[in-house]
């Protein structure tokens, strides 16, 4: 007993008190982070908050009931919208992330002339505010006819400048001597894009793909703008909808438990892609 | 454990499915026949904003509340069996943009929508006046609307008021509403029924400490503290005599302006004695969560809705609470204030007129505004609103407020007015209530040198 309560004396011991408040620090940063999530969450199963949020906040519902969530999934298509936000988030990762790996690859090892010009005027695209070019692009798809449509979200996806910008730099990093290896071996160039450079990639695409995941999933603006059918909405405009009567009544927690099912996809795609993430924020610098 | 958490996570998504939207097999027309009024063909595009498509439940009372397409079907489709009416169905949020740029491209013919954004486009030539469609129709009367909104509004009349643009669909609702039992703790005789900025500050400031009887701290007064459109300055305006400014918004460069006045003057003074009053969130609409309920600690609140009060009478049969908060006419001379409304309007290009415009007189009509409040509480803006139930104290008073409306230069629909006006009064009242309340004089007459220069900049 009391080799024990010495081994434990010496491992307190052990532990400097800069790590202790470094541990404190971050308690209660977490803390702070995860309690309006679980303020959600409660609110989210408390049926008595359907009508008026309760406040201060409890840590518990005052009446415990799943009915908020059957009120959720009748009052809007709450699975529809999800499959739709599924399909158009798969569509433009799958063109964005083509298209910048194509783009960054011919601008990094094909060194053609005018290669800079060509980046500079495509990350010179990225200056422009959305709110600028919004109208006019919603008048461009409603003369093409493509309003409704959800090419109205994969055609522009082909111009994914910051993504290019970040293949570019990382094709920069892998040798151009595979390129002039393979090219002797006789090689096409879409041969040597595809089967030498693309599995050195995965993290790049990891990152590409998480970015574009979470942007084209709280994208809110531009698909209620292409869109007019509300069956072809996507989640964000299905839980916008629980906003009746010019934003004045609200429905707390009813709210709360459509947001809360809406999360699942990002947390299914966080835990598929987490090992991907801290990486992700360290090559682009963007933490979403 | 991820595996567990993925399945459990998939489970949810799936045991939560969609229930499918079938009919209600409910009457919607209160029992009236419908039968064919028309054999008129066309298509209209209608645009809303914010209205519910599908069946779904009312999380107020848990009944089931049916969706404008059964009631569409069940009525419209039957009187007018040849139009083909496509709903499109938007949320408030960034309404404006997507209505905006429909508008723009022709992919509507009517609109639902927020009576500031009506008046906008109105003025940039987006919309139809409709003068000759209400004249050409016997079968509407434009009297059954409250007067206040159809004819005294920026939301449906031209900024001239020569012109009908807009027919009120939906009422937005603006009253004071006291606490009797917080009066009656305090001691304090209730409101008159149309109380004075004078008498509200007064009995305010006698109910602001610790209650007598239960030792919490009261509040006496309340109101948004950051309004976007400034609801409390204009009732403010309206009760002093502070015009603000003459002309019309049909010409808004000579607009003359009256900002620095005595009268303005009295109503920053107000603001300023009063802002020592509610809690301390109120300058960003904080503060007043518990107001119309039980725990609530202030005496009096400007602008308010009763919406929390009648939520808890119809989830609860709370009476109690019903009887407690009072609602009294707003503080302008006849009991007016500000009165929002949504109006339904037509684009200027809008495809098929004859249709578009039986499409927007139904959706106005007393039936659908019977329609809309039994499902969606949403206020009436019609005289004989009898559907409207007993108990429903608040929009009786909305209404009589609304019908001695009338429009004045102080308004969202003038663009100085929202772009300086509300922001600076917003920034006034969040000093004062911090006890550092700039000179009025000085403050109003900055205003009124800033509000000149804007309108030499547009000549």
């Amino acid at each position: 007993m009391i080799q024990t309560a010495d081994s434990k004396a010496l491992r307190r011991k052990k532990i400097p008190v800069s790590q202790w408040i470094l541990a404190i620090v971050l308690f209660l940063g977490s803390f702070i982070m995860i309690v309006p999530f679980l303020w959600m969450l409660v609110t989210s199963f408390d049926w008595g908050a359907r009508l008026n949020i309760t406040f201060p906040p409890k840590i518990w519902p005052e009446e415990p009931s799943i009915r908020t969530y059957e009120v959720a999934f009748t009052n809007i298509k709450m699975f529809r919208y999800i499959i739709n936000s599924i399909i158009v988030s798969a569509g433009v990762i799958v063109v964005s992330s083509l298209s910048a790996l194509l783009s960054g690859y011919a601008l990094s090892k094909l060194r053609f002339k005018g290669a800079s010009l060509v980046l500079l005027l495509a990350l010179s695209t990225m200056m422009i505010p959305f709110e600028m070019t919004m109208i006019p692009q919603y008048l461009l798809f409603s003369k093409l006819g493509l309003l409704d449509n959800y090419l109205a979200f994969y055609l522009p996806a082909l111009n994914y400048a910051f993504g290019t910008f970040l293949a570019k730099a990382f094709f920069d990093q892998l040798p151009s001597s595979l390129r002039e290896a393979a090219i002797l071996d006789g090689a096409g160039e879409f041969t040597v894009f595809g089967r030498v450079y693309l599995p050195l990639c995965t993290p790049i695409i990891a990152t590409m793909i998480i970015l574009l995941f979470l942007g084209v999933w709280n994208e809110m603006l531009w698909p209620l703008l292409v869109l007019k059918n509300a069956a072809k909405y996507t989640i964000q405009i299905g839980l916008a909808m629980f906003t009746y009567n010019n934003g004045i009544n609200q429905q707390p927690s009813i709210i709360m438990a459509a947001t809360a099912v809406s999360l699942i996809p990002v947390v299914v795609v966080y835990m598929f892609l987490q090992r991907y993430i801290i990486e992700s924020i360290a090559l682009s610098g963007i933490k979403q | 454990m991820k595996k567990w958490l993925l399945l459990l996570l998939s489970c949810t998504l799936v045991f939560t499915l969609a229930a499918c939207s079938e009919g209600s097999g409910k009457d919607v027309t209160g029992g009236v026949e419908i039968k064919q009024v028309s054999d008129m063909k066309g298509t209209v595009r209608v645009a809303l904003a914010g209205w519910q498509l599908d069946n779904g439940i009312n999380a107020q009372t848990g009944n089931t509340t049916i969706g404008l397409t059964e009631y569409m079907d069940k009525t419209f489709k039957k009187m007018y069996p040849n139009i083909k009416v496509e709903l499109y169905q938007i949320p408030w949020e960034n309404v404006k943009a997507k209505q905006t740029a429909m508008l723009m491209s022709g992919d509507a013919d009517v609109l639902y929508t927020g009576g500031a954004f009506a008046s906008q486009w109105y003025q940039d030539g987006l919309l139809r006046d409709l003068d000759d469609l209400i004249k050409e129709d016997t079968s509407f009367d434009p009297g059954i609307y409250l007067d206040g909104i159809m004819n005294n509004s920026y939301s449906t009349k031209s900024p001239d008021g020569s012109k009908q643009f807009g027919i009120p669909a939906v009422l937005g609702r603006r009253m004071t509403i006291y606490d009797k039992k917080l009066f009656s703790d305090w001691g304090v005789e209730g409101l008159t029924e149309k109380a004075t900025p004078e008498e509200i500050l007064e009995k305010a400031k006698k109910m602001t400490g610790k209650n007598p009887k239960t030792g919490e701290q009261n509040y006496g007064v309340y109101w948004s503290g950051n309004s976007l459109n400034g609801s409390t300055f204009v009732a403010l305006t309206l009760a002093f005599g502070a015009k603000g400014a003459e002309g019309s918004l049909k010409d808004v460069k000579s607009i003359k302006w009256h900002l620095n006045t005595p009268e303005m003057v009295k109503v920053m003074e107000w603001l300023k004695e009063a802002a020592k009053l509610p809690p301390a969130g109120f300058i960003t609409a904080q503060g007043a969560e518990n107001f119309g309920l039980e725990k609530n600690n202030i005496a009096i609140a400007l602008d308010s809705t009763g919406g929390a009060t009648m939520n808890e009478f119809i989830a609860n049969n709370n009476k109690d609470l019903l009887d407690r908060f009072e609602p009294v006419m707003n503080m302008g001379p006849k009991g007016e204030g500000w009165v929002a409304v949504d109006p339904f309007v037509m684009a200027k290009n809008a495809k098929d007129v004859k249709a578009s415009w039986e499409v927007l007189k139904f959706l106005t009509s007393p039936m659908t505004q019977k329609y809309t409040y039994e499902n969606f509480a949403m206020t009436p803006t019609i005289k004989q609103a009898d559907f409207v139930k007993p108990e429903d104290k608040y929009v009786k008073k909305a209404l009589d407020i609304a019908n001695v409306g009338h429009s004045e230069l102080m308004d969202e629909a003038n663009p100085f007015y929202m772009s300086d006006i509300v922001p600076a009064v917003n920034g006034f009242i969040s000093k004062a209530a911090s006890g550092n309340a700039p000179d009025i004089q000085q403050f109003l007459d900055e205003l009124q040198d800033r509000a000149e220069k804007w309108s030499a900049n547009l000549k």
